[in-house]
């Protein structure tokens, strides 16, 4: 063996070693007794469009979800009455988060510094008849799937959640991802006062605190036509999702001004001024 | 050196053999109309008088699938089940492994024939204005309501329409000339020495399970010779100026919910084939012939009334 292949044994022999030194650790969160991991927040009531137009504030309702236990799923599951009309189903996790603009020709002063990723969560929806919910609400999360078995013993999933949210290029069964709104409509119209369930599964909690907050409503009429009357289901549609850490009935106030200051499209002079709630400057 | 490429070159060749047990098989087989399928009731709109035409030309598409199993108990003519009805009003899946059809809605250049053309029925140009001109007296007409009367001004308007150059590249047409200047003629069905119409089909990759079985129908042509099998808000988009219109399609859950398309006079098989081997490489093994996988499409939807 010459003495450039032992130098180069050597060298991937202690590279290899030094990648044992990596644990991750810090991309796993510890469940919070304070705030349970899978969460049963009983019946809510859908609002009215006028008063999520007018009185947006009074109508959502403001949650906390804790990281749930090392495998197995969590999430907060909710009910609610059929219309018999169309109702629109909503969640707004937070944060908010961006794409870094790193164009060279022609970037974007507003996004010249990263997210903070670490204070973003997602939370996923699904909605269906509660009698196909299979999970025990408050203890094991579910879902809406059953299966069918043909007479020659093939089993078939049949999918119950009514949930569809279209993704790019109208693909359905598609979600909002981190930290962004996620909404869908669901036609009561076949089950009037019939008990539906709301399923909203955590896909991450944030890092910094292990704890994900998020803003709800379900609104009466098509997601569409609210989107139109309250100009777009966007970020800000549900302000302020962060909560105070000690006091969930008022907004985390350093966030509350990032969230506006984004909505403002005045990212880049609010992130100069609070570096600490953006990442680094490209 | 020369042993290690040889070894490889072994290795890599005998690769090429290897078998991956898919649960999927492809199959070939027969299916076989009754005359009765080919014959058209032709009125004359003026007298009313009706005139009996048996033509290949009236074949509607033919729409297979591999089912469970096959029952006359939900619908009254043979259908397959069904899993559980799910939504009011909307019969249950049947969950088929797999399907296909002999012949699929073709767009002939023309809205007016949107879903009315079927692939491997018409041979020609002058076989469709034949057809609709003259046997059925429903002329054919352009976007500027005037009566299509030349195979000619039909062929130029296509070419046209689509960039084509050629007769072989519109697939609803079965007679053209090859690449190699032969005479091409593959029309779906063949008449027999009984009189019935027969024709090849292939159902793709479907998934094996013992005893299922292959159904199907034939959607038979309305009164206006449309097809209710074909949806005329799906399909390509033609948009020049006001000539704006769909192509037109299949609904796209045909052999899902059969019911829903099911109208009397269609025809539906009553005895399904029956795939008897006991897994996918079996019936890969027994290596069946076209013949040997042979339905029959010969139960008249109604006649139970």
């Amino acid at each position: 063996m010459t003495i450039s292949k032992a130098i180069l044994s050597i060298s991937v022999v202690g590279l290899t070693l030094a990648a044992c030194d990596r644990e991750g650790r810090t991309y796993l969160s510890e469940p919070n007794p304070d705030y349970p991991g899978v969460q049963e927040l009983g019946e809510m009531a859908v609002s009215d469009l006028t008063d999520f137009r007018n009185s947006r504030e009074d109508v959502i309702y403001y949650g906390r979800l804790g990281a749930a236990e090392p495998g197995t799923y969590g999430g907060a599951t909710l009910t609610f009455a059929g219309t018999g009309g169309e109702v629109c189903v909503m969640v707004d996790p937070e944060a908010v988060f961006w794409n870094e603009s790193v164009s060279a020709q022609s970037p974007t002063e507003n996004y010249a510094y990263q997210d903070n990723y670490k204070d973003d969560g997602d939370l996923d929806l699904e909605v269906g008849l509660t009698a196909y919910y299979t999970g025990s609400p408050g203890y094991e999360m579910g879902d809406f799937a059953a299966v069918y078995e043909d007479s020659l013993g093939n089993e078939v999933r049949l999918e119950f959640n009514e949930c569809y949210m279209a993704g790019y290029g109208g693909l359905p069964d598609a979600h909002g991802g981190r930290g962004a709104i996620e909404y869908c409509t669901i036609d009561t119209s076949v089950h009037p006062g019939k008990s539906y369930t709301v399923v909203l599964n955590t896909f991450s909690v944030p890092l910094d605190d292990a704890m994900v907050d998020y803003a709800f409503a379900i609104v009466e009429g098509a997601c569409n036509d609210i989107a139109s009357s309250v100009g777009g289901l966007t970020e800000c549609t549900m302000p302020a999702e962060a909560r105070d850490p000690d006091d969930m009935s008022i907004p985390y106030e350093p966030f509350e001004s990032l969230e506006t200051a984004f909505c403002n499209n005045n990212l880049f002079e609010f992130c100069t001024n609070n570096p600490q709630l953006c990442g680094d400057e490209d | 050196m020369r042993t290690l490429v040889l070894s490889l070159a072994v290795v890599a060749i005998s690769g090429c053999t290897f078998d991956e047990h898919l649960p999927q098989v492809d199959v070939r087989g027969t299916v076989v109309l009754p005359r009765e399928a080919a014959v058209y009731t032709v009125v004359d709109e003026k007298t009313g008088e009706t005139e009996e035409v048996e033509d290949v030309r009236a074949i509607g598409p033919v729409i297979l699938g591999v089912f469970p199993s096959i029952s006359s108990d939900d619908f009254g003519y043979p259908h397959p089940e069904m899993g559980p009805i799910i939504v009011d009003g909307t019969p249950g899946n049947t969950y088929p492994y797999g399907g296909g059809t002999v012949g699929r809605y073709d767009f002939a250049c023309f809205s007016d024939l949107s879903c009315r053309i079927v692939t491997g029925r018409f041979k020609t140009f002058e076989d469709i204005l034949d057809w609709y001109n003259i046997v059925l007296d429903d002329s054919v007409v352009d976007e500027f309501g005037q009566v299509v009367d030349s195979s000619e001004y039909f062929r130029a308007y296509c070419y046209e329409l689509f960039d084509f150059t050629t007769d072989r590249e519109l697939s609803f047409l079965s007679e053209y000339l090859d690449s190699e200047g032969n005479i091409v003629s593959d029309l779906d069905f063949q008449q027999n020495a009984d009189g019935d119409y027969s024709a090849e089909f292939d159902l793709w990759q479907v998934t094996y399970e013992p005893d299922m079985k292959i159904w199907g129908w034939m959607d038979s042509p309305s009164e206006n010779f449309t097809f209710s099998t074909c949806d005329l808000d799906r399909g390509q988009q033609n948009v020049e100026y006001s000539n704006d219109y769909y192509y037109g399609a299949n609904f796209t859950d045909l052999i899902n919910f059969p019911s829903k398309y099911i109208y009397d006079g269609d025809f539906t098989v009553q005895e399904p084939y029956v795939f008897t081997e006991p897994d996918a490489d079996a019936f890969r093994a027994a290596a069946l012939t076209a013949s040997d996988v042979s339905v029959r499409m010969d139960y008249l939807v109604g006649s139970e009334d």
